[in-house]
């Protein structure tokens, strides 16, 4: 028995040494910079450019390597880790409600220095989000990318049944006359129905729509215990349940198809199930590929437009930002900024408007012409066509910046061809006549792959519209969690649904929920509690002027949702 | 003396020598923290507002603050309630468990004239199934691919005797945690999933067959329903008036168990959909626990007990009567509504309904009872079932052939030889499954549901883990865990004092 | 009956022959196993199957496609995890083993007071949730640096109260006179655990081995939140990766899975013999 258990231990010990050696060690001398984000392919590309970008200018650090850390960007482990003093350098977080969270608990580190002097401040993006970067007048983030959700709509399905097709901006009424029409004439002599107009829509769109935010102006209250909030809530159902032009929670699972990226929504657009759905432009990567599957098959193409979701006359939004943060016990925190600084380049923002990851975050590279008139990508094809050695990686990567860098720069309206552009290096192991034909397979597959992206020709400024006058952020209240909020009013709205209880009642649960989690937060913090009782203070003069139907001064409102629609309604007293 | 003293000295020395090890590493990983947490379940501790980040803020007491706010959240009783409802399919579990050790505690060794034959038929069943597979039947290779298996254990079973086929039981319990999860969510995938591919056809048919018939012939179900359920309360309600009277039951003992049994028929007064229903119900109930306490009251014990006398038997007797009562309730309920669910419906145009399955994790009422099939699933097999073939192999052979000589039936031998010889492995496997029962949910919950549809399978340790990590309130999750503990703890003390009893008699 | 079947004494005789019958109850089980192997046979189908036919109604791949298992090694770094996953529950496993047994040995075969109270102490330790101690424990792993390392896992899970109740459990149902006529002999308390009372509890060993191994395995939330660096990662984690909202690739997670509970399989076919053998001779009589 004894010598049993030294023979285990032996073993173990072994063991351990060989795991030991086997851990991948780094011969990297510089700063190592940990990324976490999402297990996203293009974040290996977009730290190649990283690299190159640095390399640009001798002034910038060169000794820094950004490794992605795709494994703890889930929002405990951040937490978690973060509060331990482990986290990572730099983290990716859905701007606003996760950066009141993690500011709240300290995780961030503020930039707004920084980010003066190495050019990435918020003037630097898009004005809607700035209340998701900025809190108090300190910047914490810089968008990675930013997003606002419209409305993909495929007009070959409305045409082919004879439907009307849907305007660029429409109203409730609008929206459910041609809705009612498509979906009885899509479904003729099924059992189940197979077609909807729209995979869903958020009541938030729908009550903000209708003058009503979840928080008042100074968000200290939530006012869902409103007859627009129930009123929202019955069109929803409506929709849904008699009207059937929006699926059901179990008409979608039943639907429920092998999600790729994005969700399965939009393989269930590109089927036909859906005519529109909403999303960011970043759907667009998925769609590329439906399109070009389709260009493969011989099929025709969707003939793809985006519209703004249908308004009770109030046209409105929701904007959302990834963005990214420095975690504020990390050891590199000046380098990470440079990294940070990286996001509002050139080199980023070109990547993003050509990959189509939602809207790049600095809204000047919307007025290319690569935005405008999106050429294709290349083929991901191309490394089985060049078969490049592990030691040539590199060529392969030199050339997919330098093709990239021509590419945005090119005349659309000249004679150019695919040739004019860099051409992949001939990798060592194919002989001169072979490296030919993969040259021209390159240039046939290209080109196939050309009519996908002139299709869309004309389409991305409607992003940037959409994006600069209808776009709003989710009002957040500084004195509740964000997931809290969420999550109370999604119960309420689910026990609605469920038809196990009236609208009214939800909508006074979800409020009466939310309400009473301020209250205890109130009592839980005491430093929120002076700021709060400061901005009741504002709310009653906000009160006071409405009564008096005076115009509000700026200054006192908060909640970006009210501040522009009292402009749009000509109720801001706006300030120098 | 001294040599005593030196003696006691040495042996306590080497007792504790021996202990050292683990008691260190107890002291590190579990009393430390367990003070640390017994600490945090009295202050405020909160991630957003104490941390490294803050070093001026610190965390203070504030007394019974947590304990006082969790038990008056109303969402507290509900997790409370979603806990205790997965709980409910312990005793399917374990019956299963005791049903498997049984057939397996048979002598299946192999070997004789007769095995031999079945491993040859079986065998050139198994390869006609291969064969055709091979060849492709279309939508018969999965009638192939289900015999074949099944033929395959048969051989395996005819072959190996118990051992093949302890190890099949076993199989899930293989996959334990993430994979299990993992695995059932592809399964109860609404549209491809293999449940709801082989329930849509079926119910495709028995839809058609329940729009033939009148639905009041279905809804009828209810009516049989309530007549099951007076039938157990019957049954239940005899049994505890003769335990009464023949003092193997106290008179303070039979006030638990009798709230217990009575428990489903009050609640289905409120869950039966017509009023007639929740009348005859009450009715039902009423006069028969009306019967029994006049007659408890009118009568006298024959034998004189202590008034806690048999509470455990009594108590695992009502609840496992209750459960049976709630999944006749359920069914009733649902017969009630079947030719509703089944028929079409034509609204704007289009027509919908029909008997379709249900999509199992996303919908309310139906989220609960797929968790509990597939901890059935997992635990039929598990250790439990070890736990009693170990327990059956103990039992005396004496007793069987004593009871041979009786004559006695063999549900006669189960009843007065087998069962009670289990009851020390029952008691132990009851409540290590009330402790995971109540401790469990979060594995399940975090990759399966994220506790929906609208909290449906949101248990207590789930809501611990949301507590503490998503809003970051530490205090408050401790207390929420001290007060699990304290259930826990509670039912422990509770099954030891009178289960154990109970194992004695 | 019990005349004519003599050597039938041993099996229990609950269900009598001729009713029966070895072919009946053979098809009974056969059919059981079935019904408890089937969500298991799915996987492994579906884990050859290609992506495009996960959701076809049959379950027979048109298309056998075994380079599933050869993809799951390359999408992540599983052997990686296969091993961590390995590891840990070994050190585990030989660690509790061990400590579990010494703990047990003094609380059943010395004489110290207090021993019993310590003892209660232990056991209702069980009965605590994990969740109550996981922060506790989070900040204990920070004080001594063990975040995202591998002792970091491997020492909370080393010692275990269910593991010392078990043996000694075990050890009790040893008869004592053992040990006097060892005492008589001049042995030590150490040659008495380790030669006399280890060797008898192999039983008890092998079952505690396999419980130990098998949870450790498995366990999920701990390592989650202690590791940090992918390239210590357990299996269970790992397969969280195949789940992951962008590219649900079922046919790889049911490879992954698959390949998961392979070691579980060989070793339960290995020690069963001995596991019920363990369980039947200790433990449970508390």
């Amino acid at each position: 028995m004894k010598y049993l258990f030294m023979i285990m231990f032996a073993l173990l010990g072994v063991a351990s040494i060989f795991i030991w050696k086997t851990l991948p060690t780094s011969q990297f001398e510089g700063t190592t910079i940990y990324w976490v984000t999402d297990p996203n392919p293009a974040r290996i590309e977009q730290i190649a450019i990283f690299q190159r970008w640095l390399k640009k200018d001798p002034n910038r650090p060169q000794d820094i390597r950004v490794l992605v850390d795709a494994a703890n960007s889930r929002k405990e482990k951040k937490v978690i880790q973060g509060v331990s003093g482990v986290g990572g350098d730099t983290m990716d977080m859905g701007g606003g409600t996760d950066m009141r969270y993690f500011n709240a608990i300290g995780l961030i580190d503020p930039v707004t220095e920084t980010a003066k002097k190495l050019g990435y401040d918020v003037s630097t993006t898009w004005e809607p989000i700035r209340p998701l970067i900025e809190q108090d007048g300190e910047q914490y983030l810089y968008p990675c990318n930013v997003a606002a959700r419209i409305l993909w709509v495929d007009y070959n399905q409305f045409d082919e049944l004879e439907v009307e097709r849907p305007p660029h901006r429409w109203d409730w009424d609008t929206f459910e006359r041609i809705g009612r029409e498509f979906v009885q004439k899509a479904n003729v002599g099924t059992t189940h129905q197979e077609r909807f107009m729209l995979d869903s829509i958020d009541t938030e769109t729908m009550y903000r729509s209708l003058g009503l935010a979840c928080f008042n102006e100074t968000l200290t209250l939530c006012q869902l215990e409103d007859p627009r909030y129930v009123q929202a809530l019955k069109k929803k159902y409506q929709w849904m349940y008699e009207d059937r032009i929006i699926p059901t929670a179990a008409d979608q699972s039943a639907f429920d198809v092998e999600a790729g990226y994005g969700g399965p929504q939009i393989f269930l657009f590109g089927q036909g199930n859906y005519a529109m759905f909403g999303m960011g432009r970043y759907s667009l990567i998925r769609l590329r590929q439906i399109q070009q599957d389709r260009v493969d098959d011989g099929k025709p193409l969707m003939k793809l437009d985006v519209i703004e979701y249908p308004h009770g006359g109030f046209p409105v939004t929701r904007c959302n930002t990834r963005a990214l943060g420095i975690y504020k016990g990390g050891k590199h925190k000046e380098k990470a900024k440079v990294f940070q600084s990286y996001l509002a380049s050139e080199d980023y923002n070109m990547q993003i408007v050509r990959d189509a990851d939602a809207l790049p975050p600095n809204p000047k590279y919307t007025k290319t012409v690569a935005w405008d008139k999106p050429l294709p990508l290349l083929p991901s094809d191309t490394e089985l066509i060049f078969p490049y050695d592990n030691d040539e990686k590199h060529l392969l990567a030199d050339f997919r910046i330098n093709f990239y860098e021509k590419l945005d720069k090119v005349d659309r309206e000249s004679n150019w061809s695919i040739q004019d552009l860099p051409r992949p290096p001939k990798p060592a192991k194919l002989s001169d006549t072979e490296y030919q034909e993969a040259l021209a397979k390159f240039d046939k597959l290209y080109n196939d792959s050309m009519p996908v992206y002139t299709s869309e020709w004309g389409m991305h400024k409607r992003f940037t519209d959409i994006m600069q006058n209808t776009a709003l952020p989710a009002d957040i209240t500084p004195y509740c969690v964000p997931e809290t909020v969420s999550m109370e009013i999604r119960n309420a709205e689910d026990v609605y649904i469920n038809n196990m209880s009236t609208a009214e009642a939800a909508a006074k649960r979800a409020a009466d929920r939310v309400n009473g989690e301020i209250q205890r937060t109130l009592i839980e913090n005491p430093e929120l509690k002076a700021q709060y009782d400061k901005a009741m203070k504002d709310q009653k003069k906000i009160e006071e002027f409405k009564k008096n139907g005076q115009k509000i001064p700026a200054s006192l409102i908060q909640n970006p949702f009210y501040l522009r629609y009292y402009r749009v309604k000509g109720m801001l007293k706006e300030e120098e | 003396m001294s040599t005593k003293k030196n003696r006691t000295f040495r042996e306590v020395a080497t007792g504790l020598g021996f202990l050292t090890p683990n008691i260190l590493g107890f002291l590190t990983f579990t009393t430390i923290p367990l003070v640390f947490s017994m600490i945090m379940a009295f202050s405020n501790w909160d991630l957003k507002l104490h941390n490294m980040f803050k070093p001026e803020a610190s965390p203070h007491f504030v007394g019974f603050d947590n304990f006082q706010r969790l038990l008056s959240n109303s969402d507290f009783y509900k997790y409370l309630g979603n806990t205790l409802f997965l709980m409910m399919n312990i005793p399917f579990t374990i019956g299963g468990s005791l049903c498997c050790a049984l057939l397996l505690s048979k002598d299946l060794r192999g070997g004789s004239k007769k095995s031999a034959m079945m491993i040859i038929a079986s065998a050139t069943l198994v390869a006609s199934c291969i064969m055709l597979t091979l060849i492709g039947m279309g939508a018969s290779a999965m009638t192939l691919l289900v015999c074949g298996l099944g033929c395959t254990f048969l051989v395996g079973g005819a072959l190996g005797g118990s051992t093949v086929y302890r190890t099949l039981f076993y199989l899930p319990h293989f996959t334990a945690g993430v994979a299990t999860y993992l695995l059932w969510k592809k399964l109860y995938n609404p549209r491809s999933g293999p449940i709801n591919q082989t329930l849509n056809p079926i119910l495709e048919q028995v839809g058609g067959v329940i729009n033939s018939v009148p639905s009041g012939l279905i809804q009828a179900g209810l009516w049989l329903a309530i007549i099951l359920i007076g039938a157990i309360l019957f049954m239940g309600l005899k049994r505890l008036n003769t335990l009464w009277r023949d003092g193997d039951l106290g008179s303070g003992a039979i006030v638990l168990p009798m709230f217990f049994l009575m428990l489903p028929s009050v609640l289905a007064c409120q869950w039966f959909p017509i009023q007639a229903a929740r009348y005859s119900i009450a009715i039902v109930g009423g006069a028969l626990l009306a019967v029994t306490l006049f007659m408890i009251i009118s009568s006298k014990q024959e034998f004189d007990c202590k008034p806690s006398n048999g509470f455990g038997n009594a108590l695992m007797l009502c609840l496992f009567l209750m459960v049976i009562q709630f999944v006749v309730i359920g069914l009733g309920i649902v017969a009630y509504k079947l030719p509703a669910m089944a028929a079409f419906t034509v609204t704007n145009g289009v027509s919908s309904g029909g008997l379709i399955a249900p999509n199992w994790l996303t919908e309310y009422h139906w989220a609960k009872p797929a968790i509990m099939v597939m901890g059935f699933w997992g635990a039929i097999g598990s250790n439990n079932m070890l736990l009693y073939l170990a327990a059956l192999t103990n039992v005396p052979g004496e007793l069987y052939e004593a009871a041979d000589i009786d004559g006695a039936s063999s549900f006669q031998k189960f009843w007065n030889v087998t069962w009670p010889q289990l009851a020390p492995t029952t008691f132990f496997i009851v409540v290590m499954a009330m402790i995971g029962g109540l401790q469990g949910g979060f594995e399940m919950a975090r990759t399966m549901t994220n506790g929906g549809p609208a909290g449906a399978t949101t248990t207590l340790s789930f809501s611990i883990y949301t507590e503490g990590f998503v809003t970051g309130r530490l205090g408050y999750s401790s207390s929420f865990a001290w007060v699990l503990f304290a259930m826990v703890f509670s039912i422990t003390m509770f099954n030891w004092k009178f289960g154990s009893r109970y194992v004695n008699d | 009956m019990s005349m004519t079947n003599a050597t039938d004494v041993t099996s229990n005789r609950l269900v009598p022959k001729k009713f029966f019958g070895t072919w009946f109850l053979h098809i009974l089980l056969a059919c059981m196993s079935l019904g408890l192997a089937l969500p298991f046979a799915w996987m492994v189908l579906t884990s050859f199957k290609p992506l495009t036919e996960v959701q076809s109604e049959s379950w027979i791949p048109t298309s056998w496609q075994p380079k599933n298992y050869q993809e799951v090694f390359s999408v992540v770094p599983y052997g990686r995890f296969y091993c961590n996953s390995l590891f840990i529950a070994a050190w585990v496993t030989a660690l509790q083993v061990t400590t579990s047994s010494l703990a047990a040995f003094s609380f059943s075969r010395c004489k110290w007071a207090g021993r019993d109270k310590v003892f209660m102490l232990y056991l209702s330790t069980m009965m605590l949730p994990g969740l109550v101690m996981m922060i506790p424990n989070y900040q204990i792993m920070i004080f001594l640096g063990l975040v995202d390392t591998y002792m970091g896992l491997i020492l909370p899970a080393a010692f275990s109260a269910f593991g010392t109740f078990l043996l000694r459990q075990f050890m009790l149902t040893i008869s004592s006179s053992i040990d006097e006529s060892a005492e008589i002999d001049g042995a030590s308390k150490w040659r008495l655990f380790w030669d006399i009372i280890l060797p008898l509890c192999r039983p008890g060993l092998i079952t505690l081995t396999i419980f130990t191994f098998m949870g450790n395995y498995n366990s999920f939330f701990w390592p989650l939140v202690m590791l940090k660096s992918q390239e210590r990662y357990t299996l269970p984690i790992g397969l969280l990766f195949f789940d992951s909202t962008r590219g649900q690739s079922t046919h790889l997670m049911m490879a992954a899975v698959t390949m998961a509970v392979i070691p579980m399989i060989f070793l339960f076919i290995l020690l069963q013999k001995y596991l019920v053998k363990g369980i039947q001779m200790g433990a449970v009589k508390g």
